[in-house]
């Protein structure tokens, strides 16, 4: 089994790392030229899309950012993947059961992590436990492990009939795609097994829990439960190099760049940034850019091949 | 050639004539009284043309790139993309759309949910090579390919199996320019991603390493502009001369004495135009000398060079060209030391000059910068000029140009005027932020060469005349005449294409004009009709 613990612990490095070091690479990006679209969420009471461009002097009415409403606009398009209802019904009956059945087995390692924690301090998980907390952690233990494999298998399902069928998916699915969706579909596959025939009560995946978090060994467990531990070590392992981290990149996507709604007002914040990448060096080659010069230089001469 | 709908990504560097043949008869069917139009066949290039220049995408060329000499000037022009296309992803190169672009890039799942949002795509039929998506895709697998370490290894598994050669290369510099850069697409992205800033970015690359670009747009369009003060060749001379005869023109049409004002320092508003207007519609110029002055408007015109044309097609195509205009004209509004710019009626300045440039402007050239909406809804419906709703009795509707609405969140003010001084006025469906593009977006509408207008105006232009068509379906006869309130310069010029190649004056009297002309026309300090209901 040390292989297993190995492959676990590799699986987790692996995972946080790759996916910090993507987060990274968006978060450090360097300011870019605005590219909003309307509406944005900012001000709630231009729902129609309108900004402060539709004010006179716009620069005295620049509304104050408001994470609460980011964060509302955000948690209706993950909770509800509203973009996807609106824009692509047909999508939505297969995408929205897979996202919310992920969110919940998600939700199921959360759990496990906490029941895990609750035995450590002597409280029984169970349905007939003395204590209320480790009935809850139970039912929903319970909740979010059958609930989140019933609607992911089921969304999954529909993801790789919807990929095979629709003719404008087919042509932009590579082999890779399906691999990625079939992989996904056996993990489940396993997991659902391993859950009924296994660790109905979740208490073996409970055990592994409780040992990956305190570095103990892992427990004696049937077969099945194992593979199932195996193939979702694997599943951290390559995530982060997918296009599943739509997940994280999305906050990038509406926050900095569709919602950034932020003017470079005078002694603003933005202005010592602006100077920053004005004086980074370019090397673009095309005749009418004078290579080898700042970004500032460039842009205040005349295009070199007009002779200026 | 393959059916159409069987291209994929990993056919696009195979070599062929022509990847596809567009078929007229898959478009999108237009309402009354366009039910039976007759497109006829998509205009050929002619055979010399063929021998030249490159057409293997879809028959059109919208660059006209020269074929290469030799094969060896074709392998130096995929090493110099490749190289370009690692400056694309680099931050001091490309720190302008590093981040939204890495985005776009590694997160699209290829859902297809922006494929009914593009007007391009569903207007030609769905034809493959125009979905949103098709383009990132291409430069993705490029990327995935020839940049990523082992890139090659299980290419096709991956899903990174394409050809890199002079032909891709060629297809993808075209296939940037079948898209308006309208961002409908964006818009319904569910993870934020952006195949309009894709196309841009390929726009870019091929214009910022390779020199290749529309004439239109880059020597014919900003560096004539630098050079001679307006992509139209109007130089400050010209534009002495045209300002005196809009004054001449005013005193005929109106009986109103109206000085223009020139390189007045101190003024509240230095307005911009696009130079367009100054040739093509002197009436929208006029109409706005007008408001100001009855309705006492501190406000100049630049005779500077660059400073009296708002263009910059820079926005479409190039970073640098993009920010020499922007800094030029900021530089101009510091000398005359006016408290704002104004922008006119024209989308892609009010974006190019507000938001976009915002990050290109030092502490010391950072001007304000205004739109005219918002100052027009403050005369119009804070009555600091008088209209008479009643004269413009006819069906109007309003066109929004998608940099002033979703790219910039100007919506109201606009149609706040329309609802004061048109009785008739409707909306389009979709209207306001979720618009359809006029077709002739990021440069289309001034790109005349070869058989691209035919292009344009059979497919990039088709969903929005459906629309026109649409809105007036209740007098749709040429016994009304209606109007298109197009306040957008670039939008009239491809209204002015569209319209005449459907013959919509003659068959719908369906007129096209700015959003000025119609308060003109209203206004009551002004005894004649102002609109002239004449086709142009």
């Amino acid at each position: 089994m040390l292989w297993l613990q190995i492959l676990v612990y590799l699986a987790l490095l692996v995972f946080g790392v790759a996916t910090a070091a993507k987060i990274w690479k968006y978060a450090s990006a360097p300011i870019h030229l605005r590219w909003e679209l309307y509406p944005v969420t900012a001000d709630r009471e231009k729902k129609y899309g309108g900004s402060y461009y539709e004010e006179m002097e716009w620069w005295k009415h620049v509304p104050k950012k408001n994470l609460f409403h980011e964060l509302l606009a955000m948690g209706e398009e993950i909770l509800f993947l509203k973009g996807v209802y609106e824009n692509n019904r047909g999508l939505w009956y297969a995408s929205y059961p897979f996202h919310l059945g992920l969110y919940a087995l998600v939700g199921l390692i959360g759990l496990l992590v906490a029941g895990a924690l609750a035995e450590m301090a002597g409280i029984s998980v169970a349905f007939a436990s003395p204590s209320l907390i480790g009935v809850a952690l139970y039912c929903l233990t319970m909740l979010a492990g059958y609930a989140g494999l019933t609607l992911a298998l089921a969304g999954c399902v529909g993801l790789l009939a919807k990929r095979l069928k629709d003719p404008a998916l087919r042509p932009m699915t590579s082999p890779a795609d399906y691999c990625n969706l079939g992989y996904i579909l056996t993990l489940l596959v396993v997991a659902g097994a391993a859950w009924l025939f296994a660790d109905p009560t979740f208490s073996a995946a409970r055990a592994v829990a409780g040992s990956v978090i305190t570095f103990q060994p892992l427990p004696e467990t049937s077969g099945i439960v194992m593979l199932e531990l195996a193939l979702f070590s694997i599943f951290l392992l390559y995530m982060p190099f997918t296009r599943m981290t739509h997940l994280f990149a999305k906050y990038f996507t509406y926050h900095k760049v569709r919602w950034e709604d932020s003017p470079n007002l005078p002694g603003g914040p933005w202005e010592g940034k602006i100077q920053e990448v004005l004086n980074f060096g370019v090397s673009w080659q095309a005749p009418h850019i004078q290579t080898g010069k700042t970004w500032a230089d460039i842009a205040t001469e005349m295009p070199q091949e007009e002779g200026s | 050639m393959k059916p159409r709908q069987e291209w994929k990504a990993s056919d696009f560097g195979m070599p062929s004539e022509q990847m596809t043949e567009l078929d007229p008869s898959r478009f999108l069917k237009l309402p009354p009284p366009y039910e039976d139009w007759d497109d006829g066949e998509m205009q050929s290039l002619s055979e010399d043309q063929k021998g030249r220049i490159e057409h293997s995408l879809d028959g059109v060329t919208a660059i006209g790139i020269p074929k290469p000499a030799s094969p060896e000037e074709a392998e130096k022009r995929v090493a110099d993309f490749l190289e370009g296309l690692r400056k694309l992803l680099t931050k001091e190169d490309n720190w302008t759309f590093l981040q939204p672009l890495l985005l776009s890039m590694e997160n699209c799942v290829k859902c297809q949910t922006c494929n009914d949002a593009c007007p391009v795509y569903t207007s030609s039929g769905n034809e493959e090579i125009y979905r949103p998506t098709f383009r990132g895709e291409v430069l993705r697998r490029i990327i995935n390919k020839y940049l990523k370490p082992g890139g090659k290894v299980m290419a096709a598994f991956r899903g990174n199996d394409i050809e890199l050669n002079w032909g891709t290369l060629a297809r993808l510099a075209e296939l940037s320019y079948r898209c308006t850069l309208c961002r409908r697409c964006a818009q319904v992205c569910p993870i934020g991603v952006d195949n309009g800033l894709i196309t841009r970015e390929i726009r870019k690359l091929f214009s910022q390493q390779l020199g290749i670009n529309v004439d239109e747009l880059h020597g014919s369009g900003t560096v004539k502009q630098l050079q001679v003060g307006s992509s139209t060749g109007m130089n400050p001379t010209a534009l002495m001369d045209i300002i005196e005869f809009a004054e001449e023109d005013i005193l005929e049409r109106t009986g109103l004495n109206i000085k223009i004002p020139i390189d007045k320092e101190g003024a509240d508003y230095l307005v911009m135009h696009n130079a367009g207007e100054f040739l093509s519609w002197p009436e929208n110029l006029q109409a706005f000398a007008i408001i100001f002055e009855i309705a006492g408007v501190s406000w100049t015109l630049s005779s500077e060079q660059v400073g009296y044309d708002s263009v910059n097609y820079g926005l479409f195509y190039d970073d640098f060209m993009l920010a020499r205009i922007a800094l030029r004209q900021a530089r101009i509004a510091k000398g005359l030391k006016v408290k704002s710019v104004l922008q006119g009626e024209c989308g892609h300045a009010h974006k190019a000059f507000m938001p976009i440039a915002d990050r290109v402007f030092p502490a010391e050239l950072n001007v304000p910068r205004e739109s005219c909406f918002p100052l027009l809804e403050d005369l119009v419906c804070n009555e600091k000029i008088m209209v008479d709703p009643s004269r413009n009795d006819f069906p109007v509707t309003l066109h929004d140009p998608c940099n002033i609405t979703r790219s910039m969140g100007i919506v109201e003010p606009q149609r706040r005027i329309l609802r004061k001084i048109c009785p008739q006025f409707r909306e389009m469906t979709p209207h306001g932020v979720n618009n359809y593009c006029c077709g002739g977006g990021s440069g289309f509408a001034i790109m005349q060469g070869s058989n691209f207008p035919d292009w344009r105006n059979k497919i990039s232009g088709r969903r929005k005349f459906k629309q026109i068509l649409d809105v007036f379906q209740d007098s749709i006869g040429p016994e009304t005449r209606k109007y298109v309130c197009a306040p957008c310069s670039n939008c009239k010029g491809q209204f002015r294409d569209l319209l005449g190649h459907f013959d919509a004056w003659e068959r719908c009297r369906i007129l096209y004009g700015g959003l000025v002309e119609l308060i003109v026309n209203a206004m009551v300090d002004v005894k004649e009709p102002f609109i002239e209901w004449d086709f142009h």
